[in-house]
């Protein structure tokens, strides 16, 4: 397996990530052009996204809507930085537009709650109820090795959903993440959601209606997936909606952004992650631990891998000290969150792993003999490689993430109306 | 009336979807499947699909890959990349291509464009000039994959190749090529103005408005470009509107959604 | 079961998509008792005229043809190449014979205005001169064009055209029909929704 000699990325990124003749992946090039641009860049952009805003404000009055604009949030550290970047700086009225997967974790309910509290926005929540959220896991663990398939297709569905229903044009997301991360576009090329790229990445090829058609799907009804199927063409081109991302629009650092949330905006941390050194991501998805596992035994790298890398390319992090974060966290471990989820699904880890033995990278995964699978390569194996070198970046700074104080689950056990916390969500 | 024509080129590197900077190609998009859907759904005329992989390597990949997109294209589709030899042609017409497109075979073995119009008529085949500007700065022919200069000025070889039968021409700047600053006009009215087959402008798209120059002062037959057409919603559709409302004669834009189920799989390759 | 003709020439798999399309029931084949038991026969066609004529000679399918649609005037539906087949003679490349079933000669295209090129490629409007049978229900006759021949019918029988398209003062018949036989010289199975359409008039006609 090749990987990339700055950051820690294998070519098997899906679909393809292709490394040039330096051995510099295109994830990290696209991340020098970013990494390019000068303040007066920005400026204008801010500029220009002002325009925006008030145009589909515009748009938005004349189809005789309430709101300026929507906010497709999970309560995370984007969606604080998005809705505060919408309301704060621009002066716009969003509506918050949020998918509930089910599989919500105390602090991630706290933390949606803290950002409609904070903000002063109306939050619009589609809520998937358990016995639906267990049978799409389960069924698309088998096709696609993703048991969070319907939080993505949630999170880029239903907000078209509500754009058209409520005939608010404008869906402003946070990271383009073809761009950002996958090094499959570059700034200057100034990307938007795009249904297409929805299909084929987000939701792993899959619309809705192929599982209606799926000779192996034995009970997802229509309605478990009401939130996924995307509005017809004619709707949308008559709505005139659009999707953004902010990130072609702002710097996108998110440690200071996450450090803004938490300084004056609220937003709480975890104290410590099983999976990863980031303490910022991910916060309210409580299976993002089984979630990360599965992209690991497909591919032979996983969520730690994309932040080690995203900090060799902000040069906060040097790629020895990311290989060792990586065998720290991630190489060759099991995480204890994959118990929780076999609990919830009802299966046992012998099958949760036959599910997926289809799915695994023949040039990452070999079973031998006995039915055992042996990872063949990992980037350990690669910090001497020829060109590393030539290919580093100097460090500007130490990484850091920042933590808020310790969250406290609320008290039980308390009398009706004594030393309750208002929960308005 | 005769109208122009809006193609998307889905440009494909060892079976992955690419962009194109310059005939560089290092950020991979999706899969060919979901851009034939797509663009098909998205009011476009024709569709062209180029393997431009560095080296021929596992044919049958890309092949397998044409197989699969062909079933759910209802508009003409053109082939192109390492065609080197008649049997090959008429695969990719068996396979569902409506035309294919030769580059590096034709100036090595111009008799090759004559024996493939003989086969399978002129209208079967597009001829692919890419061209850059050289040292001395002129415009010059450039074939395999860009890499290999060939001496011949675009002038001087379009008429040569329609002389020996090409139905239509796919003209590539180079150096436009994923740089978005519109397609080289000059370029494309020299060669537009000296043949009498239909010319596919290709190479520098950047905004709509490209197209428009692209056909009102290059003198286009047809707009074609890659890049841009991953970077929006509706995109394709969006372009025809913007032509449409320019003036331009054009197929009128329509959403076009096949019944037909996808049936999809994780592990497909196309 | 609708038979697309196989002669080893042209795109059948798109016709035969097509088809499927429309939830038919169809098969591509040269053998001549498939042919004999099919409902319609389907002949596509990309090429020159001579090899076409050649192919189908070669494999003994003229008197196939000649049998199920001239004696037993089963329904034939000719796709460019094969709407060209049906004159009595093409100029293509020297002077080859047809089927001889209409009663014209197939000609090289020579448009009168310089900004019109041949081959005649892309998407053109029809005007439409029998508004029932292929053109039910089609407000946008637009369709797919892709030759550099083009059929011209003799004068007694011009009432055959049901179709035309100009091309700078070339009268192109575009489609025809004679009893049991239709023909179009654009793309239906390329010109999405519209030749789609089409496609389903024609079997609408044909079972009526």
């Amino acid at each position: 397996m090749q990987y990339c000699l700055r950051c820690c990325y294998p070519a098997n990124t899906r679909p393809h990530l292709i490394i040039d003749e330096m051995g510099v992946c295109a994830s990290c090039r696209a991340f020098e052009q970013r990494a390019s641009k000068d303040e007066n860049y920005w400026n204008n952009k801010r500029e220009e996204l002002k325009k925006l805003l008030q145009e589909y404000k515009e748009k938005a009055r004349k189809n005789g809507a309430s709101y300026d604009c929507i906010i497709p949030v999970s309560g995370g550290k984007d969606s604080h930085y998005q809705t505060y970047l919408i309301t704060q700086v621009y002066k716009m009225r969003p509506l918050l537009v949020a998918y509930n997967h089910g599989y919500n974790s105390r602090l991630g309910l706290r933390n949606i709650n803290n950002l409609v509290n904070q903000f002063g926005c109306d939050l619009l929540r589609y809520n998937t109820n358990p016995k639906t959220a267990r049978k799409l896991s389960l069924f698309m663990l088998s096709k696609v090795g993703d048991m969070t398939w319907h939080h993505h297709s949630g999170i880029y569905s239903f907000p078209f959903q509500t754009a058209v229903r409520y005939k608010v044009p404008l869906v402003i997301y946070g990271e383009d993440g073809g761009g950002y991360w996958q090094g499959m576009f570059n700034l200057d090329d100034q990307v938007e959601f795009t249904q297409k790229h929805r299909q084929e990445i987000a939701m792993r090829g899959f619309e809705p209606d192929d599982i209606l058609n799926d000779a192996e799907n034995k009970d997802i009804t229509r309605a478990d997936l009401a939130p996924f199927f995307f509005p017809p063409d004619e709707e949308i081109e008559s709505v005139g909606v659009r999707g953004i991302y902010l990130s072609n629009y702002d710097q996108w650092n998110q440690i200071e952004h996450a450090e803004l949330m938490i300084k004056k905006y609220g937003f709480q941390t975890y104290q410590s992650s099983e999976q990863t050194f980031n303490l910022h991501s991910s916060i309210d998805d409580l299976f993002e631990g089984t979630h990360n596992y599965l992209k690991y035994l497909k591919f032979g790298y996983s969520r730690c891998t994309d932040h080690a890398s995203m900090e060799i390319r902000y040069q906060r992090m040097s790629r020895e000290e990311a290989i060792e974060m990586i065998r720290k966290y991630e190489y060759l471990k099991r995480p204890k969150n994959l118990d929780l989820f076999l609990k919830f699904a009802g299966i046992t880890e012998k099958e949760f792993l036959d599910k997926i033995d289809h799915l695994r990278d023949p040039q990452i995964w070999e079973k031998d003999s006995k039915g055992e699978w042996h990872q063949l390569d990992w980037v350990g194996n690669h910090i001497w490689d020829k060109g590393v070198e030539d290919a580093r970046l100097p460090i500007k700074e130490k990484w850091r993430f920042m933590t808020s104080a310790p969250y406290q689950d609320p008290p039980v056990n308390y009398s009706y109306g004594e030393d309750e916390e208002i929960i308005s969500l | 009336m005769l109208k122009n024509r809006l193609i998307p080129n889905i440009i494909v590197n060892n079976g992955h979807v690419v962009q194109s900077r310059n005939f560089k190609h290092t950020n991979v998009v999706g899969y060919a499947i979901t851009a034939v859907d797509f663009f098909n759904n998205w009011a476009v005329d024709e569709i062209i699909i180029l393997d431009v992989s560095r080296q021929p390597g596992n044919r049958d990949q890309f092949h397998n890959i044409i197989q699969g997109v062909s079933r759910r294209s209802f508009v003409p589709m053109t082939v192109g990349g390492w065609i080197r030899d008649t049997t090959e042609i008429n695969q990719f017409l068996k396979e569902g291509a409506d035309k294919v497109s030769i580059n590096t075979e034709a100036v090595n073995n111009p008799n090759f464009i004559s024996d493939a119009a003989k086969m399978f008529g002129s209208q079967c085949i597009v001829v692919s000039i890419d061209v850059k500007k050289n040292q001395v700065n002129e415009y010059e022919v450039f074939i395999d994959r860009g890499r290999k200069p060939t001496g011949l000025h675009p002038v001087e070889w379009v008429k040569e190749v329609e002389k020996l039968g090409a139905g239509e021409i796919f003209l590539t700047s180079i150096d436009h090529d994923g740089t978005k600053q519109g397609y080289d006009l000059k370029l494309l009215q020299q060669v537009c103005e000296n043949v009498t087959i239909p010319v596919i402008a290709f190479g520098g798209v950047g905004k709509w408005q490209d197209f428009v120059d692209g056909i009102k002062i290059g003198k286009a037959d047809a707009v074609s470009a890659a890049n841009i057409f991953h970077y929006t919603q509706q995109s394709t559709f969006n372009a025809k509107k913007y032509l449409v409302e320019a003036g331009l004669n054009m197929r009128m834009p329509e959403f076009y959604k096949l019944s037909t189920p996808r049936n999809p799989k994780y592990t497909e390759t196309y | 079961m609708l038979a697309i003709v196989d002669y080893g020439m042209g795109n059948v798999r798109s016709i035969y998509n097509a088809f499927n399309l429309l939830g038919e029931e169809v098969c591509i084949t040269d053998d001549k008792n498939t042919l004999s038991s099919a409902e319609a026969i389907i002949v596509p066609g990309v090429g020159a005229f001579s090899d076409g004529m050649k192919n189908l000679r070669e494999k003994n399918l003229l008197e196939i043809l000649e049998k199920e649609v001239i004696e037993k005037k089963k329904p034939y539906l000719g796709i460019c190449l094969g709407l060209e087949f049906l004159a009595e003679k093409s100029l293509e490349g020297g002077s080859h014979t047809g089927f001889g079933w209409i009663k014209g000669t197939v000609i090289r295209l020579q448009p009168n205005t310089p900004s019109l090129r041949v081959p005649h490629i892309g998407w053109n409007d029809t005007m439409v001169l029998k508004k029932e049978g292929l053109f039910k229900e089609i407000q946008k006759p637009t369709f797919y064009f892709l030759h550099s021949y083009y059929l011209k019918v003799d004068e007694s029988e011009k009432n055959i055209i049901t179709s035309i398209c100009d091309y700078g003062g070339n009268q192109i018949t575009a489609t025809l029909q004679k009893d049991n036989i239709y023909a179009v010289q654009f793309h239906p199975e390329k010109s999405q929704s519209t030749g789609i359409k089409l496609l389903k008039n024609f079997l609408d006609d044909i079972r009526k």
